[in-house]
């Protein structure tokens, strides 16, 4: 599903240049669970923002279902990225001013879903998460483990096929992260690709495959299954 | 989607209520002034409008010469120009003659009652084929035609006769030596507001040349090229070119200074347009407006919406930080760039279409005052004007142009990966714009209040000026028209200092305060003994022996007129302005100099000090006093104590008692002097409430920026306390940067507002200098603002628990 060859990406301030992706490859199978690991800086989330097209890189080859889509540009990644891609933030990024209900619609309505086709998708994937009783609350009326399952709800709602969690359970207790990658697992089960960054090991036990990277390489990789 | 939009918007706008609210006001007060402004502007721009052929229509004027130098502009001409003109020039289809009558007023009798009437002019049949004044009675059809024809307004009918329809009518105006019957033929709705030739009736042309009082009193003849006391209009054929006309006219100028002799003299023409707005000549009907005045206000009103619309980007690139995070979130989640754009272009249109309807209630409920303030005519309509809500329309459109485009592309191009992982503090092009922004607003409000400080000094220093003569005290009474009460003036006058309280009363053709063109204008007064003669133009009035006393003038050299004094001795008494224009040096060297006008010799007498005839705002005028002790004009009366109710009580009885059947009317001699700065208050009036307005759309604007300032930092507050900064040094570190934006401010400020003010004061005879003060005040003002708003939202910042900043990150 995705292949990445030589992905490069640089940060330039006025005095210095910082390698955050080296020469980076790897591939990704359909249905596959990776957890990508490593010390701060490394280049985890860098990776995850090109992946999910939120960023570019700087040189490289990135096929995401058989299309190269390096140089593509930011409408076109933005339509690939509506639809077949769901992000789960370490903060949850729900959008204070909407409800629950209008959070987990916002990426049907930039798909174009007709208004009663939204309403019952939503329902079923607050059903889902077993959030439907808190709908009409605003995100700061939830606790860490609601909106980060709204969030999450707000992610499978378009049925991507590619979910990327950047720390999913960062801000959460234990009980409501284990809860978190409950559910992952479950998606993931149900044929949802999944590629997630986290420092913790508990959490990547959950995936397949688990990519270490130290300075914009990857180090090791070591398949769980 | 779009509802999802509006959904957002509102729920933003509730959520930062004082950014709203901020917003709101600034924009709504910005459209209201400019509205208003732009229909206060319209309204001056449509002077004469009414008139059908107003592209066609001409007012002739005279130019006086002095070889190559002009030295007077007259708007009135000689009786004969109309048809000269009309016989000479192809381009001219028709012409008509408007003569002011009885300046400033007549009396009209009707059965024995007594009125007086203002703005009455003898106009030719043509008038109503050229002007559009269509008969509500009558016919047009020969009208005017005859002498002794009168047609009067609709109010003018109503006030005389208590009805419309007055045609058949008769009514009397009595003048020195007889009076002047004239049948009313016909009636014409009230002149508009926006014409400089309002009248309240007319009388037919042939009167004024055939009628014997008129003649007795005015002496006009058609063939009179000796003096030019009519205003003459032209009617131009269908599609001639302006400028060939005026070089035709010209061309007919020279062809008369060869054929007629017409020497040191020019006709001019002048587009009835342009009169209101572009013409300062003598004998204007009405004191006219002044288009750079226009202008100026119209620039103002600019700058305060640019003002208010540089707030809204201001304060919503501010909020960019806020917004950030759902941008961020909205791209995640699948949104375009131009989606996200139309999304703030809504909250844009949103805010300004709600700005919209505040101004219209702002403009309800400010709309009488700023008629009164403004000057307009009382039945001034703003809503009735489908354009007026066009401009607001526009208004509103511009406003999500200027103030939603931008943050909207600012916004629109956060990076996601950058915003939601916090590492995005805000975008350094909105710092510099919205630096250059606030620089240029501060500007404004620096350039504002140093002109409007320059202003008020300025009519103040006027106001206060010696104007070598004394208006405590004193009332003018006008004289009856009638040559028989006229005569009764000894009796008059020894009643009135029969009264205790009566110190003194004079005579004279016109009072100082008055407009020059109350006196009369005669050009190339020369001294006998010059060989080379000049043509300057000079101011003739009649004094008694009393004037200069009773007025306070100083009287340099020579004598004043006594018991003794005489019209026929030809006698004059002038002042500075005239001995200086015949090149003589000193006071002292003009007594008993002769001068040559009218046809006769006459002796200097006297030479007084120069006094303000006008108001301080014009040169000082050069003028000729002859003796004369006919009660012709008007009786000036010092009296004492300080009732004066009580003393025109008791001067009224006096005057109804000698003068039984002339109507009594009266001012303050003070007065008159202050009518003279009433289009200059009005300006004062309106540039102020502008002023004010814009300073108050700017500091909203600081307002809110400093708040967004003392937010962002809250965090370096926290830290900065818990290492142990006090309030002030926060305080200190907030200002700078704002304290430096003045500072460019006032640098960008100074120089444009210098050069604004000395043009403004370059329309005064006498002004202030620019004083440092003047432009070091508004900036101390400025600055002291600044530090006002900041230290609220600071010293809020400042005592709170640095705990508690802190743990909010």
């Amino acid at each position: 599903m995705i292949k990445i060859k030589d992905l490069e990406k640089y940060y330039k301030t006025e005095e210095l240049q910082t390698i955050a992706l080296n020469k980076l490859s790897f591939e990704v199978k359909q249905g596959e669970f990776i957890a990508v690991m490593g010390p701060s800086g490394c280049g985890k989330s860098t990776l995850l923002n090109i992946l999910g097209m939120l960023d570019d890189s700087d040189g490289g080859s990135f096929i995401f279902n058989g299309e190269e889509v390096i140089n593509y540009n930011e409408r076109k990644r933005a339509n690939i990225r509506k639809h077949n891609i769901g992000f789960v933030f370490q903060s949850f990024n729900l959008i204070d001013q909407l409800t629950v209900f209008e959070n987990v619609e916002l990426p049907l309505i930039y798909t174009g879903v007709k208004k009663a086709e939204r309403k019952k998708k939503v329902h079923e994937v607050l059903e889902k998460m077993q959030i439907m009783h808190r709908r009409k609350h605003f995100p700061q009326q939830l606790s860490g483990g609601q909106q980060q399952r709204v969030a999450v709800a707000r992610a499978v709602v378009n049925d991507p096929k590619l979910i990327l969690a950047d720390e999913p359970t960062g801000n959460l207790d234990s009980s409501n992260g284990n809860e978190v990658m409950e559910l992952l697992t479950e998606l993931n089960n149900q044929g949802a690709t999944i590629i997630m960054v986290t420092h913790s090991e508990h959490d990547a036990k959950y995936s397949h495959r688990i990519i270490r990277m130290l300075d914009g390489q990857k180090v090791t990789e070591n398949s769980l299954i | 989607m779009l509802r999802n939009y509006f959904k957002i918007a509102l729920r933003n706008f509730k959520k930062d209520k004082s950014f709203t609210f901020i917003n709101l006001l600034g924009l709504a007060t910005g459209f209201a002034i400019t509205l208003l402004i732009i229909q206060y502007v319209r309204f001056e721009f449509s002077y004469e409008n009414t008139h059908v052929n107003v592209d066609r229509l001409v007012r002739l004027t005279m130019d006086y010469m002095d070889g190559e130098t002009v030295t007077a502009q007259d708007c009135e001409t000689n009786p004969p120009t109309g048809a000269k003109v009309l016989a000479e020039m192809p381009e001219v289809e028709n012409f008509t003659r408007a003569y002011p009558i009885g300046e400033p007023n007549v009396n009209v009798a009707i059965d024995n009652e007594h009125f007086i009437l203002e703005k009455l002019f003898a106009v030719d049949h043509s008038f109503f084929n050229m002007f559009s004044y269509p008969l509500i009675y009558g016919t047009k059809k020969d009208i005017f035609k005859q002498p002794n024809q009168a047609v009067l307004t609709e109010t003018t009918a109503l006030k005389y006769f208590n009805k419309k329809n007055v045609v058949g009518e008769t009514l009397e105006i009595p003048f020195a030596k007889g009076s002047v019957l004239l049948d009313v033929v016909g009636v014409v709705a009230d002149s508009p507001p926006n014409t400089h030739l309002k009248f309240n009736m007319l009388m037919s042309y042939p009167t004024m040349l055939s009628d014997k009082a008129m003649l007795e009193e005015y002496g006009e003849k058609e063939d009179n090229w000796g003096g030019n006391n009519t205003l003459t209009y032209l009617l131009l054929t269908p599609n001639t070119n302006y400028a060939s006309f005026t070089s035709s006219l010209l061309d007919l100028n020279k062809r008369m200074e060869v054929e007629m002799n017409f020497k040191n003299q020019r006709i001019i023409g002048q587009k009835i347009g342009d009169i209101h707005l572009y013409s300062n000549k003598t004998f204007e009907t009405e004191p006219n407006g002044k288009a750079s005045s226009v202008f100026f206000l119209l620039g103002v009103a600019f700058l305060v919406i640019i003002s208010a619309f540089v707030n809204y980007i201001n304060l919503a690139t501010s909020k960019a930080l806020d917004r950030a995070k759902e941008v961020g979130i909205r791209k995640v989640v699948g949104s375009t760039k131009s989606q996200l754009r139309v999304q703030f272009l809504i909250e844009s249109l949103l805010i300004n279409f709600c700005a919209g309807i505040c101004a219209v209630l702002l403009i309800l409920i400010a709309k009488s005052k700023f008629i009164e303030v403004s000057g307009l005519p009382t039945d001034f309509s703003i809503f009735e004007d489908s354009l007026f809500w066009l401009i607001l329309g526009a208004f509103i459109l511009l406003g999500v142009l200027f103030s939603g485009v931008y943050p909207a592309l600012v916004l629109s191009s956060f990076k996601p990966s950058s915003v939601l992982k916090g590492a995005f503090t805000h975008s350094t092009q909105g710092v510099l714009l919205r630096k250059s922004l606030v620089v240029f607003q501060f500007a404004i409000t620096i350039i504002l209040l140093i002109q409007i400080f320059t202003i008020n000094q300025q009519l103040e220093y006027l106001q206060n000026i010696d104007l070598g003569v004394n208006t405590d005290q004193t009332i003018v009474v006008n004289a009856p028209t009638q040559n028989t009460d006229r005569q009764n003036y000894s009796v008059f006058k020894q009643e009135l200092l029969a009264n205790s309280s009566v110190s003194l009363v004079s005579l004279s053709g016109a009072v100082p305060g008055q407009m020059a063109s109350q006196m009369g204008t005669t050009t190339g007064i020369n001294l006998s003994e010059v060989i080379e003669d000049h043509n300057y133009n000079f101011y003739l009035t009649q004094i008694d022996a009393n004037f200069i006393t009773v007025m306070g003038m100083e009287l340099l050299e020579g004598n004043n007129f006594d018991e003794t004094s005489h019209p026929d001795k030809k006698e004059v008494i002038v002042n500075q302005e005239a001995i200086r224009l015949w090149g003589i040096p000193e006071a002292k060297n003009a007594i008993g100099k002769k001068l040559k006008f009218w046809g006769s010799e006459w002796t200097i007498k006297g030479v007084v000090k120069n006094y303000h005839q006008e108001s301080a705002k014009s040169a000082h005028i050069p003028i000729i006093h002859r003796y004369s002790d006919y009660f012709g004009g008007f009786a000036s009366i010092k009296f004492l104590g300080n009732n004066p109710k009580e003393q025109i009580s008791q001067i009224e009885q006096t005057y109804k008692s000698v003068f039984p059947t002339a109507p009594f009317s009266y001012f303050f001699m003070d007065s008159e002097y202050d009518k003279q700065f009433k289009a200059d208050k009005q300006f004062q009036d309106v540039f102020t409430v502008l002023t004010g307005f814009a300073i108050l759309i700017a500091c909203l604007g600081l307002f809110g920026l400093a708040s967004f300032t003392v937010l962002k930092r809250k965090k370096e507050i926290g830290i900065r306390k818990v290492i142990g900064a006090s309030v002030v040094n926060i305080l200190v570190l907030l200002s700078k940067n704002f304290i430096k934006t003045v500072f460019i401010a006032m640098l960008i400020g100074i120089p444009v507002t210098y050069l604004l003010a000395t043009k403004w004061l370059e329309n005064f005879a006498f002004h202030i200098e620019l004083n440092w003060w003047l432009f070091t005040l508004p900036v101390i003002l400025v600055m002291g603002l600044v530090v006002f708003s900041i230290s609220i939202k600071t010293i809020n910042a400042a005592i709170v628990n640095p705990v508690e900043s802190l743990k909010d990150e």
